[in-house]
């Protein structure tokens, strides 16, 4: 299946927003530092469990997320580090799940990528996808109902968006018109299977219109192109338009997960796509922009030293005590609380 | 052991309020009162389902509520279990209350990916409450074959992280309705249809105290215990009315929850009356008789003079002819008969 | 005539109002056509007539509410509709017939285990449900049994207390003193106790035993008494009668293999214990003699080990010892019966000589006597076991068997 590229939103901007694209690559270089340093720590029989990894399409979530306000909330899922970090996640938290440690939001109870903090506007994943879509739907029909102006944002690949949840929910925001920013990695496979395999529809963005929503395509490599997109699309639905989907097309350079060899990915695919490599793109439009490699050079280092720091602390730190797992299965009486802000959140919050 | 034991009369809570009481309400009138009381005193409280606005619901429980409080309050949703469930989470966790109704309890297997695998295990992963309400008719007994006479409470009793209700009186069904909203947890509230306008009782209404994991003895007995819960737990008691005319003295356990189970109460009666039986509608195999069979035998095998026996409905499907669904539905006579033979043994 | 009732649209709708007639009392109607006007639960619909004919009567007027199926009209049917209406009534459902559940069969078997509540009562009340009899199905003991027994050695302490006056010297019971009568009382509760008494010549012992008294005094350094004799033709006795030696469980009479005897010895009126002399039926006299005095010393030294105590088959017990004439002894349960020897005395017997001719003579005469449990075997049987019994001590050749190690 072809993609026709005249349709892809580009970056729109003539002058680059370096402040913005900065931050762009802060996040998503340090995404990439702790995946690869995950991969490593694989090959070198310190990581006990499985490893899923979102290498090459950290543009997406990075984009994604920067564009939100603080108070908006995020549902990223297992290729979706850099929207963790870009809400306050850090990398010593992410680490200590996948080492099964204590220390970070679910103690040991869940691990690796299924990890998120309602506190920091970010709502978990679970293995079902896009379970989270239907939950983001709920954020979204909240946010109308309290009169909060906040927009939610959720991720998922191309796989999920067969689901009868995914149908289901996107039917139900185009009805309701929900403050819902739908945002789909369309990373050309989904495990084995090939984008020809799943879909006999032009593309997903064509699917909004039959739920009632604009659809919009993307370049997922281009960082600058996705945030400004995705911007557009929260500053819409916080106003009252509703909702939006964006299909982001990346390719998926590596495996399902690192026990996947992806022998299943013509060899080509993967060589074109890794050469529009988003980090590397991104670095090439800073350059272009003015920005001393130094300054590049120093962001990199900073996140080695970062995620090194991280995984010492985090390999050093203790396991979950089981002698406590079968309490705090039901929540008390007294947890009848707000997790999420409930107060009405103004233009003037937004800063 | 159970901190209090309540051998009380059906409308006992121990509430603060002195509330007005209302005659001759029936169930699903109880339910709706419930309803109606949630949504005037919470604004966080929403309800959403398949025509349950205009229409008042597919049994007319929530009639009247639309046009009291509106589109906004009362939420007529596409056929989408799936998003209609996941997005009662996502608003529960914004701090909503929503109360969603599923025309037929039949169909929440369509939203079990939600409730099991959302729902339940956010507490425990990442200490996030999610309290919305599952409201289903559930039950037989009204001819209307194996798609809209399910009763599937064993089936989210097994999962832990829900809670799973099922009101067999009049102020049960209010009581458990408010308790429900009021609980931080999921919970899945199973009205028994059958009940709906059959039976009628005097309703107090006001907010109710206490919490949800409690059963209740509603009939003191001396020779036997007999647990049951929703349209059975009448087949019980009229059972018990007739046991008692041959001398046998019954004592009639409301279960109420299904989950968590109040396990305590049950055995300070089965240490009193050193034989039980237990009747429920849901089938056999792992029905929750099974559960509390085995955790009689783990806990209180030494109190027990006679085999914990079971009066339910076969494993199979429940069939729709009505000379089938009788033989399939534990009747009074049924459990007549089981617990004069577990007085013999 | 057929019926019209009131329809049933729309589950757990239990009431139908009827809203308005269509048709008059006396006009004809077609099948199908519409009778009348019906709301339940706010849906208003026609009522379509179910047969042709002419509307004979109504029941339920304009507003009236009825329960659903309940007869709101009549009609006089055609003659064809009639008979169709009654072929459709003459399919009368039958009766839900009680679904068969597959329960796994019941717990059957010749032995029926108390209740597990029944077990835990008897344990903690010392008694030994074996002993009891069940009032639950196929004779399982349960709960109401074991508190009856229990109550009822309760009650033998508690009926009327008697009471101590002045002067009088209260004896609080030993722990020996306390079982023994616990277990006496039950076992004149479980067994259904029958004697019977014979009286035995014991000439030919007493030939026997005063010729070789010295020389086994000599040897063995114990006395030879009547009872190793007494016990060497039990022996011989329960082989042809092995009923007697038995224990009831339930409905059942196990008889036991195994001639295990045990000897009541009384620990100088501190109490009385029951030691076992094991396979009694491979012991020559001689060797039952020295297994009788090892238990009594030990008994005497309280020495006794728990080995001794237990297994027992059939209990002797030896009054005559003190020169009792007839004793009614109570059975050692769980068995089925117990002997007893009394004293043995020089009295006048009529003894016949070979030519048929009666005489007195001053024999060495004793009684032996059986209480037996009547559940398990009648007055004839003992009666037959103790004349063999009795037989056998008069008429072995004791000296031979004397002459056995």
């Amino acid at each position: 299946m072809t993609i026709a590229h005249d349709k892809i939103e580009t970056s729109a901007m003539p002058n680059l927003n370096v402040e913005i694209a900065l931050a762009l690559l802060r996040w998503m270089d340090l995404s990439r530092a702790i995946e690869d340093k995950l991969h490593i720590m694989k090959r070198q029989g310190r990581l006990p469990g499985r490893l899923v990894t979102g290498r090459g399409q950290e543009a997406i979530p990075v984009g994604a997320t920067l564009a939100l306000a603080s108070h908006d909330i995020v549902c990223p899922l297992h290729r979706d580090l850099g929207a963790n970090l870009v809400k306050g996640l850090t990398p010593e938290e992410f680490i200590r799940s996948y080492l099964w440690k204590t220390g970070h939001p679910s103690e040991g109870r869940d691990s690796d990528v299924h990890i998120g903090d309602l506190r920091r506007g970010i709502y978990p994943m679970i293995s079902h996808l896009p379970d989270s879509w239907p939950v983001a739907l709920g954020f979204g029909m909240a946010s109308r109902h309290l009169g909060l102006e906040r927009a939610t944002l959720a991720f998922c690949g191309d796989g999920a968006t067969s689901t009868g949840a995914w149908h289901e929910t996107l039917n139900m925001s185009g009805l309701f018109k929900t403050p819902n920013v739908w945002v789909i990695e369309n990373n050309k496979y989904a495990y084995s299977t090939p984008l020809a395999k799943q879909y006999a529809a032009p593309s997903l963005a064509s699917r909004a219109a039959g739920y009632g929503m604009p659809g919009v395509e993307v370049d997922g490599n281009d960082a600058v192109a996705v945030y400004e997109v995705v911007k557009d699309a929260v500053d819409r639905a916080r106003a009252g338009a509703g909702p939006y989907l964006i299909e982001a097309h990346t390719m998926r350079v590596e495996g399902h997960a690192v026990h996947d060899n992806a022998s299943y990915v013509p060899a080509a695919l993967v060589e074109e796509w890794k050469a529009r490599d988003p980090i590397k793109g991104l670095r090439e439009q800073l350059r272009q922009a003015g920005v001393g490699a130094a300054q590049i050079e120093d962001i990199a280092a900073e996140n080695r030293r970062c995620v090194d720091d991280a995984v010492a602390r985090a390999e050093a730190a203790s396991s979950p005590d089981p002698t406590r797992m079968e309490e705090e299965v039901y929540a008390p009486p007294e947890a009848s609380g707000w997790v999420l802000p409930p107060r009405r959140i103004t233009a003037r919050d937004q800063s | 052991m159970a901190e209090e034991q309540q051998v009380t009369g059906w409308f006992d809570d121990g509430s603060a309020d002195s509330p007005a009481a209302v005659e001759a309400t029936t169930y699903l009138e109880a339910i709706r009162a419930a309803l109606e009381d949630e949504l005037a005193e919470d604004e966080r409280v929403v309800l959403i389902g398949e025509d349950i606005g205009i229409m008042g619901g597919a049994f007319r429980v929530t009639e009247g509520l639309w046009q009291r409080f509106g589109d906004a309050r009362v939420i007529d949703a596409p056929i989408s279990e799936i998003a209609i469930s996941g997005a009662c989470i996502g608003m529960a966790i914004s701090g909503m209350r929503p109360i969603a109704e599923f025309q037929f309890a039949d169909f929440i297997s369509c939203a079990y990916d939600q409730l099991v695998n959302e729902a339940a295990k956010l507490y425990f992963r990442f200490k996030c409450p999610v309290p919305i309400v599952m409201r289903a008719p559930s039950g037989g007994g009204v001819g209307a074959g194996p798609y809209h006479s399910q009763s599937p409470e064993a089936v989210f009793a097994h999962c832990p992280g829900l809670k799973v209700v099922c009101p067999g009186s009049v102020q049960d069904a209010y009581d458990l309705l408010r308790l429900a909203v009021a609980d931080p947890n999921p919970v899945l509230y199973f009205e028994h249809k059958a009940l709906y306008r059959s039976v009628k009782g005097t309703l107090q209404r006001r907010r109710p105290s206490g919490v949800l994991q409690r059963a209740r003895i509603v009939r003191p007995g001396r020779d036997i215990t007999l647990v049951s819960y929703a349209a059975t737990l009448l087949r019980a008691l009229e059972a018990a009315d007739r046991l008692q005319r041959e001398g046998i003295s019954v004592e009639v356990l409301d279960l109420r929850c299904i989950s968590p189970l109040d396990f305590a109460t049950i055995a300070e009666s089965v240490r009193r009356t050193a034989r039980v039986v237990i009747a429920h509608e849901d089938t056999r195999t792992l029905g929750i008789g099974a559960e509390i069979a085995a955790r009689l035998s783990e806990f209180c095998f030494y109190e027990l003079d006679a085999p914990v026996a079971r009066v339910t409905s076969p494993d199979t499907p429940i069939p729709a002819a009505r000379s089938l669904e009788e033989a399939f539905l534990p009747s009074v006579e049924k459990i007549v008969a089981a617990v004069r033979d577990c007085v013999a043994q | 005539m057929i019926d019209v009732v009131m329809p049933q649209l729309g589950e757990s709708v239990t009431e139908g109002t009827v809203v308005a007639w269509r048709k008059r009392v006396g006009e004809d109607v077609a099948q199908d056509e519409y009778l009348c006007d019906v709301t339940t639960d706010k849906v208003t619909f026609e009522v379509p007539s179910p047969a042709a004919g002419r509307l004979e009567s109504v029941m339920a007027g304009e507003g009236e509410t009825v329960t659903v199926g309940s007869v709101i009209a009549r009609l006089i049917g055609t003659a064809a509709s009639e008979q169709a209406s009654n072929a459709a009534a003459d399919q009368t459902e039958t009766p839900a017939a009680a679904v068969r559940t597959s329960t796994p069969d019941r717990e059957t078997g010749r032995k029926l285990r108390p209740s597990p509540l029944a077990r835990r009562l008897a344990r903690d009340a010392g008694i030994d449900t074996a002993l009891l009899t069940g009032s639950g199905r196929n004779g399982r003991v349960r709960r109401a049994d074991v508190l009856a027994a229990i109550s009822e050695v309760a009650g033998s302490k508690s009926a009327p207390a008697p009471q101590a006056r002045e002067a009088d010297e209260v004896i609080p019971f030993s722990p020996a003193r306390r079982q023994i009568a616990e277990h006496m009382v039950r076992s004149t509760h479980t067994s259904p106790h029958g004697f019977i008494a014979f009286e035995v010549d014991y000439t030919a012992v007493e030939t026997a035993r005063a010729a070789v008294r010295l020389a086994f005094r000599k040897r063995e350094g114990f006395s030879l008494t009547y009872l190793p004799f007494v016990m060497f033709a039990l022996v011989r006795a329960v082989r042809a009668f092995p009923l007697v030696n038995s224990s009831v469980d339930g409905e059942h009479l196990i008889v036991r293999k195994a001639i295990n005897l045990n000897i009541a010895i009384d620990l100088a009126y501190r109490g009385l214990v029951t030691p076992v002399v094991r396979s009694a039926d491979s012991l020559s006299v001689t060797g039952l003699a020295r297994a009788l005095s090892d238990l009594a010393r030990r008994a005497r030294e309280n020495r006794l080990k728990t080995d001794d105590m237990t297994g027992g088959t059939l209990t002797v017990t030896n009054p005559g010892a003190s020169g009792t004439w007839l004793s009614v002894p109570i059975i050692n349960q769980p068995q089925t019966a117990i002997l007893v020897t009394d004293g043995v005395a020089r009295r006048p017997a009529v003894v016949r000589s070979a030519d048929g001719s009666e005489a007195l003579a001053i024999r060495s005469v004793g009684h032996i006597g059986l209480s037996l449990d009547h559940r398990a075997f009648d007055g004839a049987y003992a009666a037959d076991f103790l004349a063999h019994l009795r037989n056998g001590l008069q008429d072995t050749d004791w000296t031979a068997q004397l002459l056995a190690a």
